[in-house]
């Protein structure tokens, strides 16, 4: 096994960094699937109004490390830390402040758009309708939002499960391949999304395939990308 | 802390909610347990006698077998839509204590196939010629016995949850912790009918219940967190 | 404090294969040397049963593997337990070579019994509320074995079986006890021969060399196990590809 070294950072470091102690702290991070070590010493920081982009072919160990800074996975050596605290025995500070979006939807089918969105809700302390109705509006599903999840399209339950980030006012946004199966109008949603969120000082760490296409996320965005 | 205490209570009704919905939404899985209870019980009278007094003398240990065979094809609606769908990995990040999760889900479980058993328990118990005055305590021990079943069901279906083909495995692991249900259970159901005191067994069904709810659900959120990784 | 820093130092991957290799010869020489005591003292010195005559002497391998069957499955949910509270690796190697040993053990307890029971009761298998409760033993052995062999993952494999051990840890009294009520209650007072209420001296001391022996010898193959489960979990480890070409030359 080689050892990797990840860091390419590509792009510039975003302006407001400079006192602001960073937030996520992954700290020679090794992580494997089954007997195969996909990464090992990996280290990174991340600062508030910070976009991590993620890049690396199938099976490079992009999704486990998602896996491992949600608190998911356990990593096989390593830490890491979220404002200074590992974040295993800090789990439900972290976990109040973290939305993770797998690769998997995480949506009922036999419950209807309108009532997946309101159990996220609710699971996440928000009790007021008018959010969720926005949001739904937000994503494009108002005119869906009674049909049962199981009756839409790959690309409608995606922006549906996108839609847990905006009923959960969380600070660090863990994306896997968020724009998977979404159509052009979807993704200029989600960017703005990111954008916004990014300029409320929230993080941003995503995997994803194509490249950000909008030049304000691109500023501020810093790329890993896995062997 | 009232606060946190009110958090958890809302994120037990919500999940329960949720899990009713689910299975009222889902008519056949709702039916099939009680489907099976039905069918497993009248085997019986057809591979044995329809003599009522053979019956009789089976048919507490008929009755309580069929109602735990059938909650246990019944448990993997726990967790196994969950786990397919990724709302699993969802509720394990949700913010509130998993066990509270769990909890709700139990329940869920448990309204959703263990209290209907209980309910038809009687009329199948009466077509093996089960006194009709005795049936109280049947109703009892069931009602007693079946969310012990659940509890200790979900920390097997936790613990397979991850598995591709779990369902032999799941016999494995929790029929064996079954025994004890069994045992108090379809004794006292028997004694009843020969109108002896069963008040004991009743208080040892019970203080499994309240162990099992002690207990259950943290084994289930920390087997749940292993099986995510 | 220098029993902390052994254990400390046993507790390592490395360390634990050094030590262990060293100990075996010892361990294994001595349970041969109690095994033969015991057997001998056992079979030949000790008079015959006044009721049972010779079948009872059947009891110096049954007693023992009952109550290693229990012992072991004690092990193995403490181990596990530390293994996940403390996160030690070595716990759940442990625990986890010993699973098949304990229910060796049990199977054992059951073939011994079966046979001592031929003779007093007429029968291989009554539903001896001993019995009952080792078989019920052996199943929940087998959960724990079948739910490790059921995982690709080693890690979540020693973790998920370690907590089904610890689950049937807290079960094992209910189930001893709940078995027990039964058997009074279907088979009325049976006369158990299992347990002699009052034992002679010269039943007794082959009886508790041959527990000695066997829980030495669990030791024995719980380091031989772990040995080769270590050196297999630690196979892209420097050490392990040192001793390995130090074997081959």
């Amino acid at each position: 096994m080689t050892p990797l070294n990840t860091h390419e950072y590509t792009t510039t470091e975003p302006q407001q960094t400079d006192t602001a102690p960073p937030s996520l702290q992954v700290d020679s991070v090794q992580g494997a699937r089954g007997d195969r070590i996909l990464f090992s010493s990996l280290s990174f920081n991340l600062s508030r109004g910070q976009l991590l982009h993620i890049t690396g072919p199938n099976g490079s160990g992009k999704t486990t490390l998602l896996r491992i800074l949600c608190g998911l996975l356990t990593p096989l050596d390593g830490m890491v830390r979220w404002h200074g605290h590992d974040i295993r025995s800090s789990a439900s500070t972290h976990r109040r402040e973290c939305t993770y979006i797998g690769h998997r939807d995480g949506l009922k089918s036999e419950l209807t758009a309108l009532e997946n969105l309101q159990v996220n809700a609710q699971m996440s302390g928000c009790h007021d309708t008018k959010v969720v109705s926005d949001s739904i509006r937000l994503l494009g599903l108002w005119e869906y939002q009674d049909l049962l999840v199981g009756h839409l399209s790959a690309g409608q339950r995606r922006r549906l499960a996108l839609g847990r980030l905006l009923v959960k006012r969380a600070v660090l946004w863990i994306l896997d391949e968020p724009f998977t199966a979404i159509d052009v109008d979807g993704r200029d949603i989600i960017e703005a999304q990111l954008i916004s969120h990014l300029q409320k000082d929230g993080i941003v760490v995503l995997t994803s395939h194509q490249a950000l296409s909008h030049p304000q996320l691109r500023e501020r965005c810093v790329t890993i990308s896995l062997q | 802390m009232d606060g946190v205490h009110n958090s958890a209570m809302t994120a037990f009704t919500t999940i329960f909610r949720r899990d009713v919905k689910l299975a009222l939404r889902h008519r056949s899985e709702l039916i099939n347990p009680l489907a099976f209870f039905v069918i497993v019980v009248s085997l019986f009278p057809l591979g044995l006698s329809t003599d009522s007094r053979t019956l009789l003398q089976v048919a507490p240990a008929v009755l309580w077998i069929s109602a735990l065979l059938a909650t246990m094809l019944s448990l993997e609606s726990i967790f196994r839509s969950d786990y397919e769908d990724g709302s699993l990995e969802q509720l394990v990040l949700s913010d509130h204590p998993l066990f509270v999760i769990v909890l709700g889900k139990v329940a869920a479980h448990w309204c959703t196939t263990g209290l209907l058993l209980t309910l038809i328990s009687p009329a199948l118990a009466i077509s093996l010629a089960f006194p009709t005055q005795n049936l109280g305590i049947l109703v009892w021990t069931l009602l007693l016995g079946t969310p012990t079943l659940s509890l200790i069901g979900s920390i097997g279906v936790a613990l397979t949850v991850g598995l591709r083909r779990g369902g032999i495995l799941l016999a494995l692991l929790i029929l064996p912790l079954y025994i004890p249900i069994l045992i108090f259970g379809a004794s006292a159901v028997d004694m009843s009918i020969d109108d002896l005191d069963v008040a004991g067994q009743l208080y040892l069904l019970a203080a499994l219940l309240v162990l099992s709810f002690t207990l259950a659900p943290f084994a289930t959120a920390a087997a749940l967190r292993v099986t995510l990784e | 404090m220098r029993l902390f820093r052994f254990f400390h130092r046993f507790a390592s991957p490395r360390e634990f294969f050094r030590i262990s290799g060293s100990m075996i010869p010892w361990l294994a020489a001595t349970t041969l040397l109690l095994l033969l005591i015991g057997l001998y003292l056992g079979l030949f010195v000790a008079p015959p049963d006044y009721q049972q005559g010779e079948s009872y002497r059947i009891m110096f391998i049954h007693v023992p593997s009952a109550w290693m069957s229990l012992f072991v499955y004690m092990v193995m949910a403490g181990a596990a337990a530390i293994g996940l509270i403390w996160r030690i690796k070595l716990a759940h190697v442990i625990a986890m070579s010993s699973a098949p040993i304990g229910a060796s053990f049990t199977f054992l307890a059951l073939v011994t019994g079966s046979l001592w029971g031929k003779p007093m009761w007429g029968a291989w298998w009554v539903w001896d509320a001993r019995l009952t409760s080792e078989l019920i033993l052996l199943f929940l052995y087998l959960g724990v074995m079948a739910l490790y062999a059921a995982f690709e993952e080693r890690r979540t494999a020693q973790r998920a079986a370690g907590i089904l051990a610890i689950v049937g840890v807290i079960n094992v009294p209910i189930i001893h006890y709940s078995v027990m009520w039964w058997n009074t209650l279907h088979q009325g007072p049976t006369v158990t021969k299992f347990d002699a209420p009052s034992i002679h001296l010269s039943m007794l001391a082959p009886l508790l060399i041959m527990a000695v022996a066997f829980t030495v010898f669990y030791v024995v193959v719980l380091l031989m196990r772990a040995r080769w489960e270590v050196l297999d979990q630690e196979q892209r480890s420097n050490w392990v590809d040192d001793y390995l070409e130090q074997l081959s030359s």
